[in-house]
């Protein structure tokens, strides 16, 4: 099966062994089923470990994920059938993978592809994202600030609150016009700021499928001609329904480059970091095979704290990209989502973790979303900078897994009480001067510290 | 045969021989709400083991289901008419319109029938209007609403001022949650209650309805 057999996929909404309750299938297929994998692949987790760096492991943990893939399949909500796929359907899939795609345009067209364990050849892809909510007077002007970033990529414009003073509510006008408002945003901020090809992921604002479609618009909106980004979600866990199938079909006949969003929830219904890096690694498969994605956003996450920024989840992501690194040509990116917030150095940190954990296994940085996500304005294209920079020079310095462990164990010390803390720092409008678009010296002098600090304990920034 | 048996059958997820162990020691002359005293300290023991995350949710699910089945097979109808037997409180659980998600409202569910309460759930994408007509039905004393998403999160406001215009306000607690929400937010649409997670909502909900 190619990606493009995506009639034969969706039939299996209709044929798939039916249950009529989504936890009949999760107590008799999903738990019993990871329980079994976890403990055939011998999947154990030390409980101290940041960076992974036995390959014969994470070759476990993918055979585990394709053989839970295959096993459970995927729980279709609307028609209460499991779509499932056969071991010759998944290693088809995953043969015939494009490992790069060419994206953008003009001066900003770039390649964005597979990655290699520490490697030495392909720098990552930095796709800067603050995935909060901004209100709607300064979207524009967040969209130009994040654009203005040199080591920018691409971006994934932050979400719209509100359309004319209504809050942007899912399934409804506002839900459409602010996705529509958000691209427009987008694309004038990009022509504002000198880089209109850049390639862009959107439209977040827009949950539903008749948003997604609203936006798509190659004169104001999502281009077909530069490939833009979409992202279509599997719903925890191992769940889709008619809504994210549409959006599949659309993106796939509007030419996007679309991936598929997906975040496993550590201490959920895969249990402990065990189970999540099994089910995290299967959700790249499931996307590949069921939307015909082209790309993965991974962002597996805290159950308690919404974050990806603890040990044992640094860890899981750490495995996984290198599960994928060395058995696949499937494309991801590892999605932050830290606990603190703008202006606090314990984001600084956070950022800095999952920069160095991801890159030496061969992942892309998407980031940075702050404050467990919660709070609207609380993001900055500052310490988005700090992680993509992070993530470049670890690049640069040829960054190997056990340095990258050494330096994240160190730097674990400095956040991980703070984990549980509020700590969730400024607003944009606080840090930034928003008529310039620059960075308040207070807060300029902070980031300066923070890179400081970072190389003395022996990291070395790009520039 | 013991409660301590049947406690440790709920916890392995084993709902068919618990049910024969329970229905053993009943004819034995054991009181329903002892059985029922083991059972939902073994519970609480499992949920503060899954809030320090020695356990995980499937243990937590498995343990749940072993549990509701015992309820409804042979506990719950002695209970009620048994001396003294209170009827559980009712909560109504659902996530809100347009929202998919339901991993936080699933354990709300379970948290919260862990400590006593009857829980009706009302799956994910719920119109508000359903969560008022099953209040009513059910004789609530909490709706819980969840939400997963920023744009889904005004399903919350509208039930409130739902339940306002339909005169009801008071009548039953209006609870919210969801990774996006706030104490902040639940003060501003005029939410009862907000809890950071779902042992924090079932604390408060036994101190409010005491």
């Amino acid at each position: 099966m190619s990606t493009f057999r995506m009639w034969e996929v969706f039939a299996k909404a209709e044929e798939g062994p039916f249950f009529k309750d989504q936890n009949e299938w999760m107590l008799k297929s999903f738990i019993p089923q990871m329980k079994r994998v976890i403990k055939e692949y011998d999947i154990k987790y030390d409980g101290k470990t940041i960076v992974n760096c036995d390959d014969a492991f994470a070759d476990r943990v993918w055979a585990a994920a394709k053989d839970f893939f295959i096993s459970v399949g995927v729980y279709h909500q609307d028609t209460h059938r499991v779509m499932k796929f056969t071991e010759e359907e998944v290693n088809e899939v995953l043969y015939t993978k494009q490992p790069r795609y060419l994206i953008g345009a003009g001066h900003d067209q770039r390649w964005f592809g597979v990655r290699s364990i520490e490697d030495k050849e392909r720098r990552p892809f930095h796709l800067f994202s603050p995935d909060a909510n901004f209100s709607t007077d300064i979207h524009k002007k967040a969209c130009m600030a994040y654009l203005k970033e040199p080591l920018l990529d691409g971006l994934c414009a932050p979400l719209l609150e509100d359309f004319m003073g209504r809050k942007a509510t899912s399934q409804t006008p506002t839900e459409v016009a602010a996705a529509m408002e958000h691209a427009m945003n987008l694309r004038d901020a990009q022509r504002l700021v000198g880089k209109p090809d850049v390639w862009t992921v959107s439209v977040g604002t827009a949950e539903t499928d008749q948003a997604q479609i609203a936006a798509a618009n190659s004169e104001w909106g999502v281009r077909p001609s530069h490939r833009d980004g979409r992202m279509v979600s599997i719903l925890t866990e191992m769940t889709t329904n008619d809504a994210m199938l549409n959006k599949s079909l659309h993106y796939r006949s509007y030419g996007n480059v679309f991936g598929n969003l997906c975040g496993a929830i550590f201490g959920g219904h895969a249990g402990g970091a065990e189970g999540t890096a099994i089910l995290q690694t299967a959700y790249n498969i499931q996307g590949a095979c069921l939307y015909g994605s082209c790309w993965a956003l991974n962002f597996p996450f805290h159950l308690k704290w919404q974050s990806t920024t603890t040990r044992a989840l640094l860890w899981l992501q750490s495995v996984l990209t290198q599960a994928m690194s060395r058995n696949s040509n499937l494309i991801f990116m590892n999605n932050l989502f830290a606990n603190a917030g703008p202006g606090t150095d314990q984001l600084y940190w956070e950022c800095a973790n999952h920069a160095l954990a991801t890159e030496s296994s061969g992942g892309n940085p998407w980031g940075a979303a702050t404050c467990r996500n919660k709070f609207t304005d609380h993001a900055t294209p500052l310490e988005s900078r700090f992680y993509h920079e992070v993530s470049e020079g670890s690049f640069k310095m040829r960054l190997t897994r056990a340095k990258a462990e050494e330096l994240c164990q160190k730097i674990m010390e400095k956040y991980e009480k703070l984990i549980p803390v509020d700590n969730y720092g400024k607003t944009i409008q606080e840090v930034y001067d928003m008529d310039k678009l620059t960075p308040r010296q207070e807060y300029l002098d902070q980031y300066k510290r923070m890179r400081d600090e970072l190389c003395a304990m022996g990291f070395e920034f790009p520039y | 045969m013991s409660i301590e048996k049947v406690r440790q059958l709920m916890v392995e997820g084993e709902g068919d021989a618990a049910v024969a162990e329970v229905k053993a020691l009943l004819e034995q002359g054991t009181e329903p709400r002892d059985i029922m005293a083991g059972l939902t300290e073994e519970m609480g023991i499992l949920g503060e083991r899954f809030e320090n995350f020695e356990v995980f949710l499937p243990d937590l699910m498995v343990a749940g289901d072993a549990f509701m089945q015992v309820m409804n097979d042979v506990l719950k109808e002695r209970l009620v008419g048994s001396a003294g037997g209170e009827k559980p409180k009712t909560v109504i659980v659902g996530t809100v319109k347009g929202d998919y998600h339901d991993i936080g409202k699933n354990i709300v569910s379970i948290v919260l029938q862990a400590n006593g309460f009857h829980v009706v759930d009302l799956g994910s994408d719920v119109d508000p209007v359903a969560y008022m007509e099953a209040a009513r039905k059910e004789k609530a004393s909490v709706v819980g609403l969840s939400a997963l998403m920023t744009t889904t999160m005004p399903g919350q406001e509208e039930f409130i001022k739902l339940v306002k215009e339909a005169g009801e306000q008071g009548k039953y607690l209006v609870c919210i949650g969801g990774a996006p929400t706030s104490s902040e937010w639940a003060k501003r649409i005029g939410a009862d209650l907000w809890s950071f997670d779902a042992f924090e909502c079932a604390t408060k909900l036994k101190d409010l309805l005491k």
